[in-house]
């Protein structure tokens, strides 16, 4: 085919590959840019693998009785996931007093119904499976003791979320959650926080 | 050189540069892109977080009689191999531990390939751990551990974080299961996990 140049500027008529040795065409981005779809691929190890982060404190004190998991407040987090490969690092740490030689048992869950991963510790005679437990136990005048868990969670959907600390006790005493079960009001014993993080990292 | 119009559809003659202002040749994207390899670089913004590992211990394991020196907690153990020596790992890790025996000590610490990281500095002859600890009780408490490292291991080649345990003056010390447990639901057996992020340097 002739090459025409017409009077507004332009070429036509020239072949793909006509252009000068250095001219850039679209064999030479395929590998990288995919014009068709208009997706660009990064080489591996560029690009965010934190997709979202979100985050729950806990500020205020919580009693619990039950013998069932019961929802820590306020340590809920809503997340819609962008993928459904995302997988989800969840991060839950909160803070225990007793009221007597209580035992409490923690866990952090999805939707409130399901073990975050699926984690909990292997069967053991009648013991109760979980991912936090034995603690606090005793009041030890003010005492508080931490419970911390980072977990991996892998949901498989992109509907929303909510992840959640729970608790239970036994043992039929009180469980406190950001106080001690004996404390006094002075400088001398602590109210302190509890927080829940979840991190989406794509797949 | 001239510059000669093809009846096939082509140029000839036209040095590299010769095309009009604002056109894209290769000078133009080479700092981005390597024609040869195929790949891009210098991306700047882009995400810092490349990979993440995790285990997650569900079973138990027991350390028995006055050992001196750390050891490994087998499940609690997590490999990465770096996508660049320049990269560092973000080592986090939560551990059930405790001691059988009111009042005596444990101690751990977080192993990368057999040497200890983030551990106290040299005090006389005193144990050198990333924490310690000494049940308060002995009625099926359990004492929650966990720390978290920024490692740089100056390496591309498969890594392996541990924790590790020692139990100086306590009879036993175990990992996932309570002191003096009963067996019953007053009683739990709960899990461990240890995570690592590697980040860009």
């Amino acid at each position: 085919m002739a090459i025409r140049f017409d009077g507004d500027g332009s070429i036509f008529g020239m072949s793909e590959g006509g252009l000068p040795d250095a001219s850039v065409t679209i064999d030479d981005l395929a590998t990288t840019l995919d014009l068709s779809s208009k997706t660009l691929t990064l080489p591996s190890g560029i690009g965010s693998k934190i997709l979202q982060v979100k985050n729950a404190v806990k500020q205020g004190d919580q009693s619990f009785t039950a013998s069932s998991w019961t929802t820590i407040t306020d340590t809920q987090v809503s997340i819609t996931p962008t993928s459904a490969t995302s997988t989800f690092l969840v991060m839950g740490s909160y803070v225990l007093g007793a009221g007597g030689a209580w035992r409490s048992m923690g866990r952090i869950s999805r939707n409130e119904s399901s073990f975050v991963g699926g984690y909990q510790g292997d069967a053991a005679g009648s013991k109760d499976r979980t991912q936090m437990g034995g603690v606090p136990y005793t009041v030890y005048n003010g005492s508080q003791r931490p419970c911390k868990m980072y977990l991996i969670d892998s949901p498989a959907t992109t509907s929303t979320l909510t992840y959640e600390m729970q608790i239970y006790c036994n043992d039929g005493g009180t469980i406190y959650v950001n106080k001690s079960g004996q404390e006094a009001d002075n400088g001398n014993h602590t109210r302190s926080c509890s927080f829940l993080t979840v991190f989406e990292i794509s797949g | 050189m001239a510059i000669t119009i093809n009846g096939t559809g082509s140029i000839s003659g036209l040095s590299a540069g010769g095309l009009p202002n604002s056109s894209v040749t290769a000078a133009d994207l080479a700092t981005v892109q390597d024609w040869s390899g195929k790949t891009i670089s210098n991306i700047g913004g882009g995400g810092k977080v490349l990979q993440i590992q995790q285990a997650v211990m569900t079973d138990t394991q027991s350390f028995s009689g006055g050992f001196t020196t750390f050891e490994d907690v087998t499940n609690l153990s997590v490999s990465i191999t770096p996508s660049a020596s320049t990269s560092k790992v973000l080592v986090m890790y939560s551990v059930m531990i405790t001691g059988n025996t009111f009042g005596r000590r444990y101690a751990f610490r977080l192993s990368r390939g057999g040497t200890a990281i983030g551990i106290h500095d040299s005090a006389g002859s005193k144990t050198r751990a990333s924490g310690c600890g000494m049940p308060l009780d002995s009625n099926g408490v359990m004492d929650f551990h966990s720390n978290t490292i920024l490692d740089s291991p100056a390496t591309t080649s498969a890594t392996t974080y541990k924790v590790q345990v020692v139990c100086n003056d306590s009879p036993t010390v175990n990992v996932n299961i309570a002191s003096n447990e009963a067996d019953n639901g007053n009683h739990s057996r709960p899990v461990s996990s240890i995570t690592v992020m590697e980040i860009a340097g």
